[in-house]
C-alpha cells in the first residue's frame, strides 16, 4: 500500500522588503508571468489555504475543491501576466479568479446530475494547518469581513452570501428567496454598501 | 451617474445581480475605458473578493502542490537554479518546531490545551489519509490504464533502496519509494524519460520527505513507446535541461 507524500524541488525566496499579502503577492504575480516557477509556489504556499477554502465553499465537494484548486494556480500560473493592478488588488484577481473557476465547475455540475448543491457531510469545516505568513497578514482581514458580514440584517447578509457563493443571479435569489426581485436587489446594494462603510472605518482605525 | 452609484452598480454586477441592460451599460463604460468605470470597477473587485474571508480557511492536500509544481515544470523549460539561498523551508521548520514545543508546554496545564491537541493531530491525520486516498487513485488509474508500465529504479550500490514508478501516457508518471537519502542542500533529484533515440527528457524534480519518503506525481510528454528507461540524477535546485551527473537510478521499460 502506498503512504507516501512528496515534496517539490525548489523553493521561493519572497521579494525582499514586502510584508503584507497585499504587497507580496503582486510581486509574485510578475515574477510567475517572467517563468519564475518559485514565485508561484511561494503564492501558493501563502495563498492556497484562502482559495481552498472558498472553492470548498462554494463546490462543498472535497474531490472537486482539489481539481478546482490545481486549476486556479494553473490559471494564474498562465495568465499572471494579464494581472494589472490598475483592475484592483491582487488577492481580489486570485479570489475573483478562484470563485469563478468554482462556481464554473458547480453549474457544470448541476447540469450534469440535475442537483442543486449536495452536500458532504465528510467536508472539514475548517483547517488548523494554513500557512502562518498567511495567518499573520490575512487574520485580520478575516475577523474584519466575519464581523462586518454579522452587522448586516440577516436577510441582506442572506443575500449576498447566496450570490457570492451560490453564484445565483439576482432573478434566481429572487425565485429562492420568494421575494420579489426589486427587492432582493435592494437587499444586495445596501449589504454591500454598509459592508464598505464598515471595512473601510475598520482600516481607518487599524 | 455619480462615483459611488457607479461603484454600487459595479458591485452588483459582479454579484451577477443587474438587469441585461445594466450590465451592458457597465460593459460599454468598460469597453471605452472611461477612468470613473475602471476605477470603480477595481474597487468593486476588492470589496466583493472580500467576502472570500467569510469562508473558513482549509490547507489542500499536500500532493496538490507537487501536482502544480509538476505541471507547470511541464509546460516550461526549468528555469535557471537560483542563487544558492537559506532554505525557507528548513528555517520555516526551525521556527514551526520552536511554536509547537512552546505550545505544547501550555497544553500539557490544561484539559482544553489537549483537546486541541488532539483535534490537530486529527486534522493531519485526515489530511494524510485524503493525500493516500488521492494516490491510490491516481495510482489505480495509471495501472488499469492499457498502455500502463511499472518500472523498479535500481541503483549500483545493493544497500540503496530502490524507487518504482507506474507510468501510463493519459493518465501520467507516478514515482513511489521510501527510505531514499534526501540531496544536499542546493541540489535535488530529477526524474528523466530516456528515449530509444535521443536525449533524456526531464518528466519533474523533487526531493523526499524528511523520513525518506518519495511520492512524485508527474505527466510526461514523452510517447511512452519510444521510451527505453526512467532515470533519477541529482541535479542543481531547479532541476537541469538534460542530466549533469551519471544517473543514480536507472529502470528499463518493460512491455
Amino acid at each position: 500500500m502506498l503512504m507516501v507524500l512528496a515534496s517539490s524541488g525548489s523553493e521561493a525566496t519572497p521579494p525582499t522588503g514586502p510584508a503584507t499579502a497585499e504587497t507580496r503577492w503582486p510581486a509574485y504575480l510578475a515574477a510567475a508571468a517572467r517563468g519564475d516557477q518559485s514565485a508561484l509556489a511561494s503564492l501558493y504556499d501563502e495563498s492556497s489555504s484562502l482559495v481552498h477554502g472558498v472553492v470548498q465553499r462554494i463546490l462543498m465537494n472535497p474531490a472537486d475543491a482539489e481539481e478546482v484548486t490545481l486549476d486556479v494556480y494553473t490559471q494564474i500560473w498562465r495568465s499572471a501576466a494579464d494581472y494589472s493592478p490598475q483592475r484592483g488588488s491582487a488577492t481580489a484577481w486570485i479570489l475573483m479568479l478562484a470563485r469563478s473557476r468554482a462556481l464554473d465547475r458547480l453549474r457544470s455540475r448541476q447540469r450534469r446530475t440535475g442537483q442543486e448543491t449536495p452536500i458532504d457531510p465528510g467536508l472539514p469545516l475548517a483547517s488548523s494547518a494554513a500557512q502562518p505568513e498567511e495567518l499573520a497578514s490575512l487574520g485580520q482581514q478575516r475577523r474584519h469581513m466575519k464581523l462586518a458580514l454579522a452587522t448586516l440584517a440577516d436577510e441582506q447578509r442572506e443575500a449576498i452570501e447566496l450570490a457570492y457563493y451560490g453564484g445565483l443571479s439576482h432573478s434566481e435569489l429572487a425565485e429562492k428567496l420568494g421575494q420579489p426581485l426589486g427587492t432582493v436587489k435592494t437587499r444586495i446594494r445596501l449589504g454591500m454598501t454598509k459592508l464598505r462603510q464598515l471595512l473601510t472605518a475598520g482600516k481607518e482605525v487599524r | 451617474m455619480d462615483f459611488e452609484t457607479l461603484r454600487s452598480q459595479c458591485e452588483l454586477y459582479l454579484l451577477n445581480a443587474l438587469e441585461l441592460n445594466e450590465r451592458e451599460e457597465i460593459d460599454r463604460l468598460i469597453a471605452a475605458a472611461d477612468p470613473d468605470a475602471l476605477r470603480a470597477m477595481a474597487e468593486a473587485r476588492d470589496l466583493v473578493a472580500q467576502l472570500s474571508f467569510a469562508a473558513e480557511p482549509a490547507a489542500p492536500p499536500a500532493l496538490l502542490r507537487s501536482e502544480l509544481l509538476n505541471r507547470i515544470r511541464a509546460e516550461a523549460p526549468p528555469a535557471p537554479a537560483p542563487a544558492r539561498q537559506p532554505s525557507r523551508l528548513l528555517a520555516f521548520s526551525g521556527w514551526a518546531v520552536a511554536a509547537v514545543l512552546v505550545i505544547g508546554v501550555g497544553l500539557l496545564y490544561s484539559e482544553r490545551g489537549s483537546l486541541y491537541r488532539a483535534a490537530g493531530d486529527a486534522q493531519q491525520e485526515l489530511t494524510r489519509l485524503r493525500d493516500e486516498i488521492r494516490v491510490q487513485r491516481k495510482v489505480l488509474a495509471v495501472l488499469m490504464a492499457r498502455d500502463s508500465r511499472t518500472v523498479r529504479l535500481a541503483t549500483q550500490a545493493p544497500a540503496v533502496p530502490q524507487m518504482r514508478a507506474y507510468w501510463s501516457q493519459p493518465e501520467g508518471l507516478i514515482l513511489t519509494g521510501s527510505g531514499i537519502a534526501a540531496p544536499p542542500p542546493g541540489r535535488t533529484l530529477q526524474l528523466w524519460v530516456v528515449p530509444k533515440q535521443g536525449k533524456p527528457i526531464s518528466a519533474g524534480i523533487f526531493r523526499p520527505l524528511s523520513d525518506g519518503r518519495v511520492l512524485l506525481i508527474t505527466e510526461s510528454s514523452a510517447p511512452i513507446a519510444s521510451a527505453a528507461a526512467l532515470a533519477i540524477s541529482e541535479e542543481p535546485e531547479g532541476g537541469s535541461p538534460q542530466p549533469t551527473t551519471t544517473p543514480a537510478w536507472v529502470g528499463a521499460l518493460g512491455e
